[in-house]
């Protein structure tokens, strides 16, 4: 990852009445990093990602995709992007090979070894009839359309719906694979585990506002842990509360509590614990959703 | 400015509809036009001019045959009377008194006197008998002299008839008539005389249809802006028989009519106190009132005796043009354009509006191709693939037109060009308003619901107004359905003006040029600037 700024958001409008749209976005995303937007439905997802694309012009604000205004310069910041639009219609076209041969032509791709790559990759079959396609090979023919340029920059809007659970594995593994490749990648999603997995940051976009942008290193390798311990009687769970940790969620009906701990003083943990009859003990991992949800709920109040 | 993969597309998403529609076009056409063309469609039209041919033929020849059967009877028995009542009176004056008499009249002209000045001189103080005797012999004396041979009195009454029909022709028919009537009759009683017989009715009832049938054979008339030849209708002896037929029948009529005046003028006041003479002068009156009532009525046409509506309406469908009106002003202008329109239609939106609505425009826009670029693409194809239709109906249509001859069908091969030019350029600028209507909407079915609103409104109004157009003939015409013309597009597509080889089809289809124009920029522009939800 280098410091190369390749999509800028800045003060982003689009304003669709009755509250509806986006309003003043700000966020930039740099060269070989994956970005996600995390949001519930008519969040605001698309529309930004509309707006990157030049589909949609902006009321307010400016875009501009490796030094390009995205909205004057449409068609040539295409050169970079590769897209995945989230509601799958193809052209009428008979088959998927002919939509396949067809974006390449669009494309200007001449090779289809890596289209082949892809095809074989997903387990698709592209000779079917485009208009029969399940929606999960849909959305796998829409994703070689939109990777066989092998472009710098991808813009995938919910790609995984549709899929099943093992392509979703197939997909995120492709995904990784250009992340390697030192790709610029904007994926968005409602599903926490996805992002989670592949992306470097999480923006978090509800009823047309950035609520949060999540770097994902630093809820990944956070210096502090969580951990659930029950014990078998009253009185050691008593005695443990004695001792001064942080205990963030209590259950006496179980004789449980839920403590977050500094990682350095996990030694001390451990050592305390031995006078203690423990029933278990376990890490509470934690998530971007739960990040998130933190961060809704304050908002909430 | 095009892209070859988006018009490749364009072409395999709409080519099925294309070829159906073109197909079905062309078959529609070739139907017509060989149908047209070999199966008589103006059967009962040309009866019908036939008929009204055939009744202003008829009607001319019974007319001209009263006419001058009338004449000819008249002078011939003036004639016959005439001379006998010259010779009587020139035979009672006498030898002497005829020589005294016109060397009287001689000594007074050259003492200078006028001849109406010698004429009073030389009547003064005889008897009312006896001045017309002397006024007779005088007018005689200064045609003929003193001769008093057969041959003379001959010549004179003739010239005296003949002066006669000449001024009764003249006040009716005009000079040239007169003339001819004039050398007419002179040949009349030429050949009556030289003939063996002695009646002049007789005679003329022979005379005058030998005579007409020659002069009618050669005739000819305007009938509709045709030149009518009556030989192309009747043999010389159909024209003698009916001439014979209609005098006899008009002589027939003035017979049993002569009868009823007779009786009448007995039934009449102061009939006891006329004279033989006078009654014969009022009989001879009130036949001659009848006769010319007589001639009118038996010669009126069978268009004459109609309404005058009727009659022009009648006289207009026969002088229709049924392949202009079929080919022209119902399959150029309405059944040709309703697949093309539904095709129209249906690929305008397919090309721009639907792909935006089902959102598979992102997978063209998502690649370096330019807005205006997909809308020209998008353009060129819509106007190309109209252009290929009306060539292959162009194609079909001289095909056709050759196949049939140019015989019996109007249509020459520059209408039928002028024709599926005049019909792509229509379809240009209907296919401009559906290729707006698809490039402003976002929605499928509103941009369908405008444009082809529009465009089938166009055409539902050009049906109605169909009605109330010049094509149609009176009897079925709707005056106030003209008012749909108005309001539709199609009406500059004039399929008539093309047909009549009249010059202003030219600007009205410039003006439909205009709006396929000015539609596809405003397009272009509209697609060029809005948000697309892509």
């Amino acid at each position: 990852m280098t410091d190369e700024i390749v999509i800028d958001v800045k003060n982003l409008t689009k304003d669709y009445g009755n509250n509806r749209g986006i309003f003043d976005f700000n966020f930039q995303i740099k060269k070989g990093e994956v970005v996600g937007f995390m949001g519930s439905n008519g969040a605001g997802k698309t529309t930004t990602i509309r707006n990157i694309m030049g589909f949609l012009k902006p009321d307010a604000g400016k875009i501009t995709v490796c030094g390009l205004d995205a909205w004057k310069d449409a068609e040539k910041i295409k050169k970079y992007i590769g897209y995945i639009p989230g509601e799958i219609a193809f052209p009428d076209l008979k088959t998927g090979t002919l939509f396949l041969q067809s974006q390449a032509e669009f494309l200007n791709v001449k090779d289809m070894s890596y289209a082949n790559y892809l095809i074989e990759k997903l387990q698709l079959d592209p000779t079917a009839n485009l208009k029969r396609m399940s929606k999960g090979m849909k959305q796998k023919t829409a994703v070689v359309a939109a990777l066989m340029a092998n472009p710098d920059i991808l813009i995938l809007d919910e790609p995984t719906t549709g899929l099943d659970p093992l392509m979703r594995v197939a997909f995120i593994e492709i995904l990784e694979e250009e992340k390697s490749k030192g790709k610029t990648i904007l994926i968005s999603s409602h599903m926490y585990e996805e992002l989670e997995k592949i992306c470097d940051r999480v923006i978090l976009i509800d009823k047309g506002k950035i609520l949060n942008i999540a770097n994902m290193n630093e809820i990944k390798n956070r210096n502090v842990v969580d951990f659930k311990i029950e014990f078998n009687n009253e009185s050691d769970y008593k005695n443990f509360k004695k001792l001064k940790y942080n205990v963030i969620r209590d259950q006496q009906k179980y004789n449980q509590v839920t403590i977050s701990i500094n990682k350095s003083k996990l030694t001390n943990l451990f050592k305390d614990l031995t006078a203690f009859d423990v029933k278990f003990i376990s890490e509470v991992k934690y998530t971007l959703e739960k990040h998130f949800s933190k961060i809704t709920n304050k908002g909430g109040k | 400015m095009i892209s070859k993969p988006l018009f490749k597309q364009s072409c395999k998403a709409n080519a099925g509809t294309w070829v159906f529609v073109t197909a079905i076009i062309c078959f529609m056409l070739a139907i017509l036009i060989l149908v047209l063309g070999n199966i008589n469609v103006n059967g009962i039209r040309q009866s019908m001019t036939d008929m009204f041919i055939t009744d202003a033929v008829e009607s001319t020849i019974d007319k001209q045959s009263m006419t001058y059967y009338n004449l000819t009877e008249k002078a011939l028995t003036n004639y016959e009377s005439g001379k006998n009542n010259l010779t009587i009176a020139l035979n009672l004056i006498g030898e002497e008194n005829r020589t005294q008499l016109s060397m009287g009249y001689d000594s007074l002209i050259q003492a200078g006197y006028t001849e109406s000045e010698a004429r009073e001189y030389l009547t003064n103080g005889k008897s009312d008998d006896e001045k017309l005797l002397i006024n007779t012999f005088i007018s005689y004396y200064i045609m003929e002299g003193n001769d008093i041979s057969e041959n003379k009195i001959k010549d004179y009454v003739l010239t005296n008839i003949c002066n006669e029909v000449y001024e009764q022709v003249k006040v009716t028919e005009g000079e040239e008539s007169a003339n001819y009537a004039k050398l007419f009759i002179v040949k009349a009683i030429n050949d009556f005389i030289s003939s063996s017989s002695d009646n002049a009715k007789e005679f003329a009832t022979m005379y005058i249809p030998q005579v007409l049938k020659g002069i009618f054979y050669q005739q000819f008339f305007e009938y509709n802006g045709n030149t009518i030849y009556i030989k192309d209708y009747y043999s010389e002896n159909e024209i003698s028989n009916m001439s014979s037929s209609a005098i006899i029948s008009y002589r027939a009529e003035m017979d049993v009519k002569e009868q009823q005046i007779r009786q009448e003028l007995m039934q009449e006041e102061g009939y006891d106190s006329l004279t033989e003479e006078q009654i014969e002068l009022e009989v001879a009156n009130r036949l001659n009132k009848y006769s010319n009532q007589l001639i009118a009525n038996k010669t009126g046409t069978l268009i004459e005796e109609l309404p005058i509506e009727v009659a022009t309406a009648l006289q207009e469908l026969g002088a229709m043009d049924i392949y202009s009106l079929v080919i022209g002003s119902i399959y150029f202008r309405i059944a040709g354009l309703l697949l093309p329109l539904i095709y129209i239609i249906m690929t305008a939106n397919n090309l721009i509006a639907s792909q935006v609505d089902t959102g598979s425009m992102a997978y063209v826009l998502s690649t370096p191709t330019k807005r205006i670029t997909v809308s020209i693409t998008q353009m060129v194809y819509l106007i190309a693939s109209l252009f290929a239709m009306f060539v292959f109906t162009t194609i079909t249509g001289l095909i056709c037109l050759f196949i049939v001859g140019s015989g019996s069908i109007t249509i020459s091969y520059v209408d039928m060009l002028l024709f599926n030019l005049g019909a792509f350029i229509t379809t240009f600028a209907i296919s401009g308003i559906c290729f707006l209507a698809s490039s402003w909407f976002n929605r499928s079915k509103q941009s369908m619901a405008v444009g082809g609103g529009i465009s089938m409104f166009f055409l539902v109004a050009t049906i109605l107004g169909l009605f109330g157009s010049s094509v149609m003939p009176q009897a079925i015409k709707i005056q106030a359905m003209d008012y749909f013309n108005y309001v539709s597009l199609i009406s500059l597509y004039d399929t008539v003006a093309i047909m009549d080889g009249n010059i202003k089809f030219v600007w009205k289809l410039a003006i439909l040029l205009g709006v396929g124009i000015v539609t596809y920029f405003i397009s272009i522009k509209k697609f060029q600037k809005k948000d697309l939800p892509l």
